[in-house]
């Protein structure tokens, strides 16, 4: 329940402050939410695997966003642009894996 | 879902953590941020695309309002070019013949009187007495009288008088632009032939020539002419030293 009213919390915040976010910070910010969706996925499959630890999960999800983020603005700064692909594409991989996973625990297969 | 809550995590199954909830708020909050940046990005880019098709939009229609306008004013000025432009340009052309006809630049044509003079046929080319000859004086005379009976132009065996032309004698024969003429001596000028007779013979330098006619035998006869051609100054009318003054 919990997770749900923090789900409908966040949205509706966005959606009522609706910050306009710098052009500057626009590049990182995607970054950033692909890689906590790639936590929340690992967060997923390790509850399903019975692995699952609050304090990991949490800081997973900081560190990863923080990381991504700092990886495509160092990419930037030095002159590697596509870094935003490298991100994309890691954790992609990571993404389908965790789900991959998942697909297994739930279905077996 | 059975085995996650049931096995391991029984103590956290359902009852989330507050940390695990904040997380997942904040995952929350950034997804609409960028859901909703991407879609007002778009919105923008959709936006800034009618206006520039807009903008092209109006400047086609202004550039086609002055494509019209051009035509209109093209036909415009050929039609002043044709009214005002080349009556103006006539105008001046009229101008240049008339002043080309009256300093000598041109040969004209017209009506006017032939006066003719000759020495006497007893002068011989031993004989210097200037009596039975034309002299310059004569030539002069005449062409002063001429002038005075409204002569517009006026030529001397063929040369034309201008502004520079001088008449005078070399010897046995008379100058008259620096071109060494012979009796006998016809002076033309175009003008009103009736007037110019009448003023001409009333003039001092007939009565003269008559008389002399008589007495040293110089030849003399003044008659009308229809179609005279006064040909043009065919030396150069070079001014190194007058300068025309502005139009005040």
């Amino acid at each position: 329940m919990l997770v749900i009213l923090s789900l409908a919390v966040g949205i509706t915040l966005g959606v009522l402050i609706n910050p306009t976010v710098p052009a500057s910070l626009s590049p990182y910010l995607p970054m950033a939410v692909m890689a906590a969706l790639d936590s929340v996925f690992g967060g997923l499959r390790a509850r399903f695997e019975g692995t699952f630890e609050d304090r990991v999960f949490v800081v997973s999800f900081v560190s990863n966003a923080l990381l991504a983020a700092l990886m495509v603005w160092a990419g930037n700064r030095l002159g590697v642009q596509e870094m935003s692909i490298a991100v994309v594409v890691a954790f992609g991989v990571r993404i389908f894996n965790n789900l991959g996973a998942i697909r297994r625990i739930l279905f077996h297969a | 879902m059975k085995r996650s809550t049931g096995a391991s995590a029984p103590h956290r199954g359902m009852g989330t953590s507050p940390g695990v909830a904040v997380v997942i708020g904040a995952l929350a909050f950034l997804i609409t941020l960028v859901w909703q940046g991407q879609a007002s990005l778009s919105a923008s880019r959709e936006e800034r695309r009618k206006q520039l098709a807009s903008i092209v939009e109006r400047r086609q229609e202004r550039t086609q309002r002055y494509e019209e306008d051009l035509a209109e004013l093209r036909a415009r000025l050929d039609e002043l070019a044709a009214a005002s432009g080349a009556a103006r340009l006539q105008k001046l052309r009229a101008e240049t013949e008339l002043i080309a006809a009256f300093s000598g630049a041109t040969t004209v044509t017209g009506p006017g009187l032939v006066v003719e003079l000759a020495d006497s046929p007893d002068a011989g080319r031993d004989t210097l007495d200037p009596s039975e000859r034309v002299q310059d004086v004569d030539l002069q005379a005449v062409v002063n009288a001429l002038w005075a009976a409204g002569a517009e132009a006026i030529a001397v065996s063929g040369q034309r008088l201008v502004a520079t032309s001088a008449i005078r004698n070399a010897g046995a024969a008379v100058l008259v632009n620096y071109k060494v003429l012979s009796s006998p001596y016809r002076v033309e000028a175009v003008g009103d032939p009736a007037v110019l007779q009448e003023r001409f013979s009333a003039s001092e330098v007939a009565a003269h020539f008559r008389r002399w006619v008589e007495i040293y035998g110089l030849g003399f006869s003044v008659a009308g002419d229809d179609a005279l051609a006064i040909p043009a100054f065919s030396g150069s009318l070079r001014f190194e030293y007058a300068r025309p003054i502005e139009d005040p």
